[in-house]
């Protein structure tokens, strides 16, 4: 398939009639931004319709994390693992589909959202089994909080995320972009149609701290 | 066809009259005046293969330069810049002091040892001087193959090259518009030192080199610019050019001399003869 370059080059090459030039009204940023909302809008609709469906392995990222000692913090009962956020499929579920052991084999348990953690009355401290949960922190990171093993320094996580770009051994100039050509071609069709309806309006280029619109009064 | 045998055919096409006055003196700086306006005005309309085909002898292409700067100063080009028609710029990405393994005797096959690499087949690696390309990846190493031996303890780094695209940096400042090496820009800047300015690149972020297409100014030097004495055969010009370049001088003779009837006539055999 393709990747996130090509893909930009599509969508830029269909709004300026097949032909590209360096100096495009839209930035590439600005539409590899768009690519990614679109991946996780369509991910999100198609799961709904179909929650029972496999998901397609194209969308799919995996990577393995290993922590540093001198990443863990001492005498702390969870283990926290980086994570980048991944894309919401329905009010249950979320775009996580493995966590575990990186043999890929021996998946973690995944304890409620919401959970009571570490109260000592929780349910979850009776499991003998290594459980996971992940949870935003005051640094405006994500992390894969591990449970029940405070030895636990590497983890394998097969996901779909939000912004493909961000998983560590991605490699945005070389690597196929995570989707498959089905879902290639409703992504190009959806920022396509967004790109030209925002090319009706003429763009304000004069710096007057006004919305003038060129060659129309204001 | 020559220099002397271009003057001798300006000087049948222009009108009896004048043809006194066109002295070789005379003639030198209007085929000099002409060839500047003629370049630039095929330069405007450059669309398609046939004039990129008439100044192919401008066009400089793929020309690699190596930057230690923010910028680099356009008088370093191999040619007289005029125009840019395309930068891409490279960047060396830093994979650290690696352990290694080298085997062989030319090509050397390298095994770099480092966990989480992301490394690719096909992709070019610099250890100082030495370039290889990455043939063969594990999870934990890769394998560089090259025709001499890397050193045994230096840097390695991960050499990739992106096009860039124009920095407007007056105009746009949307977040999406921020240079970065995959999407890196460009913008041509005056670089004053001293009293004197320099026409410099500004590369964002800054690179170790760049790949630069450009339109080069015609010179003497190079055979661009040529007398109306010259023997020796004009070879940077098709001979199209050089009988379009007789029309447009005489198009700049008539209108130095503000003959009406012989620059009418002149751009009618402009247009029947493009």
């Amino acid at each position: 398939m393709s990747t996130l370059n090509e893909i930009v080059h599509r969508i830029s090459s269909s709004v300026n009639g097949g032909n590209t030039t360096d100096e495009m009204r839209f930035d590439s940023l600005y539409i590899e931004s768009k690519i990614h909302t679109a991946r996780a809008s369509i991910l999100s609709a198609t799961s709904r319709q179909t929650m029972f469906d496999r998901i397609n392995e194209a969308c799919v990222q995996v990577y393995s994390v290993e922590l540093l000692e001198t990443q863990v913090e001492a005498d702390c009962d969870v283990i926290r693992f980086p994570c980048p956020t991944v894309v919401r499929l329905d009010d249950r579920h979320d775009g996580f589909m493995y966590v575990g052991h990186v043999n890929g084999q021996k998946p973690f348990i995944r304890i409620r959202s919401n959970y009571t953690a570490l109260s000592m009355h929780s349910l979850f401290q009776k499991e003998k089994e290594i459980v996971w949960d992940y949870l935003a922190d005051y640094n405006g990171q994500y992390y894969i909080n591990i449970y029940k093993n405070t030895k636990q320094r590497k983890l394998l996580v097969r996901a779909m995320f939000n912004d493909p770009t961000q998983v560590p051994n991605y490699r945005r100039d070389v690597d196929e972009y995570p989707i498959d050509a089905t879902l290639e071609n409703d992504i190009v069709n959806a920022v396509v149609t967004e790109l030209l309806r925002q090319m009706v309006r003429t763009p304000d280029t004069t710096s007057d701290s006004m919305d003038t619109v060129p060659n129309r009064p204001n | 066809m020559t220099g002397a045998q271009f003057y001798t055919l300006l000087q049948q096409k222009i009108d009896k009259a004048y043809s006194a006055y066109i002295d070789t003196a005379k003639a030198d700086r209007i085929i000099e005046d002409t060839i500047y306006r003629l370049c630039e005005r095929l330069y405007r309309e450059l669309d398609s293969q046939k004039e990129y085909d008439e100044l192919w002898s401008l066009l400089i292409k793929d020309e690699v330069q190596t930057v230690s700067n923010p910028y680099i100063d356009l008088s370093s080009l191999s040619r007289t810049y005029m125009h840019l028609f395309r930068v891409a710029c490279t960047y060396k990405t830093l994979l650290g002091s690696l352990g290694r393994v080298t085997t062989g005797s030319g090509p050397y096959s390298t095994v770099f040892t480092s966990s989480g690499h992301t490394a690719r087949v096909g992709d070019n690696i610099a250890v100082i001087s030495v370039t290889g390309t990455v043939t063969a990846i594990t999870k934990t190493t890769f394998t560089v193959t090259s025709a001499t031996s890397p050193d045994a303890s230096a840097a390695v780094y991960l050499v990739r090259t992106f096009e860039a695209s124009p920095y407007f940096s007056d105009r746009k400042r949307d977040v999406y518009h921020t240079p970065t090496i995959f999407n890196p820009k460009y913008q041509i800047q005056n670089r004053a030192v001293s009293t004197a300015n320099n026409k410099a690149l500004y590369l964002f972020p800054q690179a170790d080199g760049i790949v630069i297409d450009y339109f080069a100014q015609p010179t003497a030097a190079t055979g661009h610019i040529f007398t109306s004495t010259g023997a020796t055969a004009i070879t940077a010009y098709t001979e199209k050019f050089l009988y379009r370049l007789a029309d447009e001088c005489v198009m700049t003779y008539a209108g130095q001399v503000r003959d009406t009837e012989l620059r009418q006539s002149s751009a009618q055999d402009i247009a029947i003869n493009p």
